[in-house]
């Protein structure tokens, strides 16, 4: 297009915009690979009060938890007094103020005693309606409201009134703070402002339908036409031509999409004209593109996030979108809107809505006179001590009673609501720890790898309960393995390996036994039913027969388990894994087929160091990796292995088994000093968190000598499970406490398949801590399902190196976990997706509510109910000198400590002291309690209960005294 | 006991267990006394169950004597010298039919919904409105007098409206509840019309031959006419269509039974009730079949294009309704009844699995071993690419008849509002001495 041939600095400009709208829009994956992320990425070079408070203002969302929240935490004694006296003096500084109040005082009615903001008629109805001038505050102390009333003579009505009549006479004195009113960038904006129709209510119908035709990965019948060219030629190639009846408001979008098609303009230059149609200065272009896209931002991150990673589509359809596309058709349908919206005239759109804008009126603050009554009760100052205040001192007060704003008080609040979690995870450490050196190291015959996941802990608990002689570990669930895998059930490979690399291998499973797959015909059968139902006459004939379906929709709804049984295809019995290349090839895709012999010694040498398994190796090494299978639930992926990328862990951990137990792997691993002695056998294993079975590997290998421990590990496996379900029954609320642990294992495997169920498991929800160290000193630690559990052993690693690759790996993985959660339950419907019960599933790739919506993005209520927003606390067994330069060396670990996002503490490995970091350094803990409750057993500890339960010891029989 | 007045009995238990149900969880409420959910999902569990049991006993009955109908004087509503009123039921094989589904689908969808929308803050919502629902659609069912019937219709109505408006705090599901009552009540005028005709000509409501015997030929045309018009909103024909995708705002097992399974499904069986009205009026017949047809052809070519699976499914829902309305045209009641219940039960079992679909997705591609899931290339092969390509225009924007709707009639409306509210506003604020506004 030869008009923009001179643009360059406004291209320039269009691509900064560009580039700053890319980085705010929700970076979620279509949510068949859903991977837990920070949903504040953007802000992580902040620290973190500010980044939520500045990411409040510009996503529009809430920053902290309702005050209301943080009251009922104070009222159940979840924050203590002293959390948040400790809150309050780190806040502000003390002294007196205007020499009426001490600050940290003033502070502390401000949080506890709530003030409304009430404005005009609102104020009126208090006085005359409610018992506002006769009664002191209901919620004040005691004393305070006596010392109220004691200036009147206990007469408490004429209290009031003198006190009202004081502050209302006082309140004109004060300096009034007037709100400047906020305006907006987008034509679309001013319109309303100036009581005009919503133009997006015109525009979002037709671009949400045209963006996820686009977008649509299998579910139309009839896909899009032109998907082979960009969004905006796809848009304009059906737009330009043909009839369009009833819709005059799209007369500009037609004209200008005929250009599109015939001069063939690109994203950029249709933004560009659109733009400078609209009369945008180049200087708010960022501002502009910015807003125009989080009015849809779902939508708009999708069609970034697939031109950023196209790999995480769930189909390759070749298609081309970029976040250019999209915003330059919103634009376009924006332009037309608003053209049509302002009618016939002259001059830009921008300048004729600025012109229309009515005069916002300033957004006065609440009404001074009711504010300063409210201020002086809660300060216990009566009438006559309020009218002896001079004008100064009146003003100082209200000023700094003013200050303490909504943000601010949530913030301390919220700062009080962490120490107390801090303290008694931190004090509980402490405690345990130090019982490490009383404990005799249990004689360990099997040893028991996990994922770190935090749903493990109890399983891990539980397993060693059960069975003291099995030791186990946290590595993370990839197992170092990042491949393209085939199963035997999948129809296409699928990537497992961490989130952010794209597979370069590929590993193929085969079926060499058992009742082969013979599924093909009757599922295309069944899909061919299903497609038809939807359709004219093939459908009605479907549907004649269609009473049939009353058997699978009753079995279904009353008995899942039984249904999923009889429905569930045969599966090959027998299956090996294809994985070795000799040399250098690649398939159609590019991809390696398998792992040469140097890659698995790595890969074997790397997970090895990362559980710190180098030595001491036990004659059976079970490996799990981990996943989860549900129904009705479009965020089943978000219950997967977040270490494998949202994929099911278990393929990486029969994997790594199969190479760790190849001669030549071993002899790779004696080379670089690990000795896995020859009477050793790993075997892989996969655990379904939501039905809670356990499943292993390539048993026909174990050695004839290993069967009996296998059998034994086995029986301890499975009693560990379904205690494993237990303790996770025990947050269902319908399952009734005081079950046994076969019906709650009968309950969970039923859970899984019933459709009815919006919650299928609880996943990360309460996460909370993260552990990297040895697991003598977390063994018997009750932490209730919330600690990510890394195995570390300093010992092993003089220089901390591994500690270093440790951390980088398990850090941001915790972190985007637990602040993904943090937010989807801090605002539930800014940062989360809210309830799960309208969603509508929209072209594979997303969720929206009911009929048509943005695209929902973050976690969804039902997930999200039970959690805490605390950020993450890790704990490290590690020097803090140690420490300091791993977060100096890589600014991923650095930025989220330093900034604040997790919380670190080191636990000396010598001495067995806690430093926690705290304003840029570490700083010795000081304990608050001494001691931990000593149980028996995990289950003696939860039996009966449903909340969240704080840390115990479980007292086993190998303690001294 | 006589099997005739026992089917008069197990049917007044059917219809009257909802409504038992109904009061039972809506008047505590009023008086403002809570329930647990546990208490909420026995009371809803047992009545379903009781009803559907009296349901199974009535089928029993008309199985073995098929010819079997008895009718119950339910109460008189009005009675002078020369004329009555009465509230009429029957209990024949159509009843029969319709309350078994009612009653069976209800039911797996209140055991369904207990777990679904367990803790949210709706759930009594919800279980009131269920049983209100069912005890409309029996009312429906079993119906013998227009009058009653449209009582039913309108509880039905009135009870979609408000579980399409479920999740009230957002702005969607409230204006398309909203846009749902609105085209009921357009086309509820025409079933009041209806009655009022019957009365004033045949003096009474029963949808029988001897009602039909009594009016005229114009009369009986015009009865016939207006209760195609009054089915058309219940059962989304064109050009109402565009509600039905709209309604998919509720919790999905209230989508499930509403837009897949019964209310829709009231729009034909009411034509069935009416058949003694309908069958000699050969207009009104061909009317219908051209509205069906049409509704069919719009249901199935927009429905192709959708992209989200509520949508989809809603489109192919109306298809299905505007086959079944056509069979009803052509006089094939009993086809109507069995292609009725088979369609209503398959798609409150695609509905209630509808947030599987990513899970039953990949089941599918991974059972046929990789690749895309075949689809039907029909009219690929047949049409031309140009016409395709305006077809697929045409599909995506629905016909552009909302936008017709919205910008032609709904236009017009709202500027008369606009008037009406400047006008008012006016005259407060002439009444207030403020300025008008301030008086807003």
């Amino acid at each position: 297009m030869s008009a923009l041939e001179n643009t360059s600095p406004k291209l320039v400009a269009l691509q900064h915009a560009l580039e700053h709208t890319g980085h705010l829009v929700p970076a979620q994956n279509p949510l068949d690979r859903f991977v837990h992320h920070n949903p504040l990425h953007a802000f992580e070079h902040l620290p973190f009060d500010e980044a939520v408070e500045e990411a409040a203002q510009v996503f529009g969302t809430e920053p902290w938890w309702p005050e209301a929240s943080y009251q009922q935490a104070f009222a159940t004694g979840r924050i203590r007094e002293r959390d948040l006296t400790w809150a309050i003096e780190r806040a502000v500084k003390p002294g007196p103020v205007a020499g009426v109040v001490e600050r940290t005082d003033l502070a502390r009615a401000r949080l506890r005693f709530p003030i409304e903001g009430l404005r005009g008629e609102a104020v009126d109805w208090r006085l005359t309606e409610t018992p506002a001038l006769r009664e002191v505050r209901q919620d004040l102390p005691g004393e305070v409201r006596a010392c109220l009333v004691a200036e009147a003579g206990g007469d408490a009505a004429r209290a009031m009134r003198a006190l009202w009549d004081v502050a209302e006479r006082r309140a004109p004195g004060l300096a009034r703070h007037v709100v400047p009113p906020a305006s907006g960038v987008r034509v679309r904006d001013l319109l309303v402002d100036a009581g005009r129709a919503d133009t997006d209510r015109l525009v979002h119908p037709v671009l949400i339908r045209w963006s996820a035709g686009f977008l649509d990965h299998g579910v139309s019948y009839w896909p899009m036409a032109h998907r082979d060219q960009p969004f905006v030629q796809a848009f304009a190639a059906h737009f330009a031509g043909g009839v369009d009846i009833g819709r005059p408001w799209l007369r500009t979008a037609r004209q200008i999409a005929r250009r599109v098609s015939t001069e063939h303009w690109t994203a950029e230059d249709l933004l560009l004209h659109v733009l400078e149609a609209f009369g945008h200065e180049a200087a708010a272009w960022d501002d502009v593109l910015l807003r125009s896209a989080q009015a849809l931002s779902g939508w708009a991150g999708m069609f970034q996030r697939l031109s950023e990673r196209p790999d995480t589509a769930p189909e390759h359809l070749g298609i081309h979108t970029t976040l250019a596309d999209f915003l330059a058709v919103r634009l376009l349908l924006d332009l037309s809107a608003a053209e049509y919206e302002l009618g016939a005239g002259s001059g830009t759109c921008m300048a004729r809505a600025s012109a229309l804008s009515r005069k916002q009126a300033a957004s006065e603050e609440p009404d001074r006179a009711w504010s300063l009554f409210q201020l002086a009760q809660i300060l216990g100052l009566g009438a006559h001590r309020l009218g002896e205040l001079s004008d100064a001192q009146l003003q100082t007060l209200y000023d700094e009673a003013r200050a303490l704003d909504d943000w601010t008080r949530r913030r301390i609040w919220h700062e009080a609501y962490e120490q107390r979690f801090r303290v008694e995870t931190l004090d509980a450490v402490g405690v345990h720890t130090r019982r490490v050196s009383d404990r005799k190291a249990p004689a360990v015959r099997v040893q028991c790898a996990f994922c770190i996941d935090d749903r493990e802990e109890s399983m891990r608990r539980l397993l060693e309960e059960t069975a003291p002689w099995v030791g186990t570990y946290g590595v993370a669930g990839n197992y170092g393995i990042s491949m393209y895998y085939k199963g035997v059930q999948h129809g296409h490979p699928v990537a497992l390996g961490p989130a952010g690399f794209e597979p370069r291998h590929l590993v193929v499973e085969q079926a060499t036994g058992g009742a082969p797959s013979q599924t093909r015909l009757s599922a295309l059968a069944h899909h061919q039913l299903a497609v038809s139902s939807q359709t004219l006459f093939r459908g009605a004939m479907v549907a004649l027969g269609g009473a049939l379906s009353a058997v699978p929709l009753s079995m279904r709804l009353l008995a899942p388990k039984l249904h999923a049984g009889l429905i569930r295809r045969p599966m090959p019995t027998e299956t090996e894994l294809v994985y070795e290349r000799e040399g250098d090839e690649k398939d159609e895709h590019g991809l390696y087929v398998g792992f040469s012999l140097a890659e698995q010694i790595d890969i074997v040498m790397g997970t090895l160091e990362f559980m710190s398994l180098l030595r001491d190796f036990a004659p059976l090494v079970c490996c799990f990796g981990h996943g989860s299978s549900s129904m009705n639930n479009p965020h089943e992926a978000a219950h997967d292995c977040g270490a494998c990328g949202g994929g099911r862990g278990g393929p990486n951990a029969r994997l790594f088994a199969r190479m760790a137990n190849d001669p030549r792997v071993r002899a790779g691993l004696a080379e670089r000093g690990v000795h896995i002695p020859d009477e050793t056998w790993f075997v892989g294993g996969y655990h379904n968190t939501a039905d809670d079975a356990v499943e292993l590997y390539d048993l026909h290998r174990v050695p004839a000598t290993h069967q009996a421990l296998l059998a034994e590990t086995r029986t301890a496996l499975d009693e560990a499970r379904a205690l494993d379900a237990l303790e996770r029954c025990r947050k269902f609320e319908n399952v009734p406490l005081g079950v046994t642990a076969a019906e709650a294992l009968e309950h969970v495997e039923n859970r899984n398949e019933d459709l009815a169920q919006p919650r299928p498991e609880y996943g990360h929800c309460t996460n909370a801590i993260c552990f990297v160290g040895r697991r003598e000193w977390s063994r018997g630690l009750f932490l209730d399902r919330r600690a990510f559990l890394c195995s570390y052993d300093p010992d092993v690693d003089p220089d901390g190196d591994i500690l270093g690759r440790l951390l980088a790996m398990a850090v941001p993985v915790g972190a985007g976990i637990s602040l993904e959660y943090w937010f989807s339950v801090v605002d539930p419907t800014g940062y989360g997706c809210g309830t799960k019960l309208p969603h509508n599933i929209t072209g594979m790739v997303g969720v929206m509510d009911g009929h048509q919506s943005d695209l929902r993005t973050g976690l969804p209520w039902q997930m999200v109910e039970l959690h805490e927003p605390v950020r993450l606390l890790c704990v490290v067994e590690a020097t803090t000198e140690r420490l300091l330069e791993i977060a100096g060396k890589n600014p991923a670990v650095g930025r989220l400590v330093t900034g604040g996002w997790v919380q670190l503490a080191s636990l000396d490995p010598q001495t067995g002291e806690l430093q926690f970091f705290q304003d840029g350094g570490f700083v010795p803990w000081r304990p608050e309690n001494t001691s931990l409750p000593r149980v028996p057993s995990s289950q003696a500890w939860f039996a009966g209960t449903r909340g969240l339960l704080p840390p115990a010891t479980i007292v086993d029989d190998s303690e001294v005294g | 006991m006589n099997p005739d007045t026992l089917l008069g009995l197990l049917g007044l238990i059917a219809l009257f267990m909802p409504v038992a149900a109904s009061l039972a969880l809506g008047l505590p409420w009023v008086l403002g006394a809570q329930l647990s959910e546990a208490t909420i999902r026995r009371t809803v569990g047992t009545s379903f169950g009781a009803s559907f049991l009296a349901c199974l006993a009535i089928d029993v009955l008309l199985l073995l004597d098929p010819g079997a109908a008895h009718s119950v004087t339910l109460a008189h509503w009005m009675a002078l010298p020369s004329y009555a009123v009465d509230a009429r039921v029957v209990f024949d094989l159509p009843a029969a039919v319709l309350m078994t589904l009612t009653a069976l689908l209800c039911g797996l969808i209140g055991a369904f919904s207990a777990s679904y929308l367990h803790q949210d803050p709706g759930f009594r919502r919800f279980f009131v409105l269920l049983p209100l629902f069912a005890s409309g659609m029996m009312a429906v069912a079993c119906g013998e007098t227009l009058d009653l019937i449209y009582a039913g219709w309108e509880v039905v109505g009135i009870a979609s409206a408000l579980l399409i408006a479920y999740f009230q705090y957002r702005e969607a599901p409230v204006r398309h509840g909203l846009r749902a009552f609105a085209v009921y009540r357009v086309c509820d005028v025409a079933l009041l019309t209806a009655a009022v005709l019957l009365h004033h000509h045949a003096g009474e409501a029963s949808l029988d031959a001897a009602t039909a015997g009594h009016l005229g030929d114009n009369e009986a045309l015009w009865v016939a006419l207006l209760l195609v018009i009054a089915i058309m909103g219940k059962a989304a024909a064109f050009p109402f269509t565009g509600w039905l995708p709209r309604a998919m705002e509720g919790p999905t097992p209230s989508s499930a039974i509403f837009y897949g399974a019964l209310s829709v499904h009231a729009a034909p069986f009411l034509l069935i009730r009416a058949w003694p009205l309908l069958e000699d009026q050969l207009v009104a017949r061909g009317a219908l079949a051209a509205i069906a047809l049409l509704t069919a052809a719009h249901a199935t070519m927009v429905g192709r294009v959708q992209t989200d699976v509520k949508s989809m499914l809603a489109y192919a829902s109306v298809t299905q309704v505007a086959v079944i309305l056509v069979e009803v045209s052509l006089g094939f009641t009993t086809l109507a009844l069995v292609h009725m219940t088979g369609h209503a039960i398959l798609r409150t079992w695609q509905l209630l699995r509808a947030p599987s679909l990513l899970h039953d997705h990949h089941e599918l591609v991974s059972r046929l071993g990789g690749g895309r899931p075949p689809r039907g290339t029909l009219w690929e092969r047949l049409l031309p690419v140009p016409v395709q390509r305006f077809g697929y225009r045409v599909a995506m924007e629905r016909w552009f008849v909302d936008d017709l709707a919205a910008s032609a009639l709904l236009g017009k409306l709202w500027s008369a509002f606009t008037l009406l509210d400047r006008i008012d506003r006016a005259w407060v604020a002439l009444l207030s001495g403020k300025s008008s506004e301030e008086a807003a």
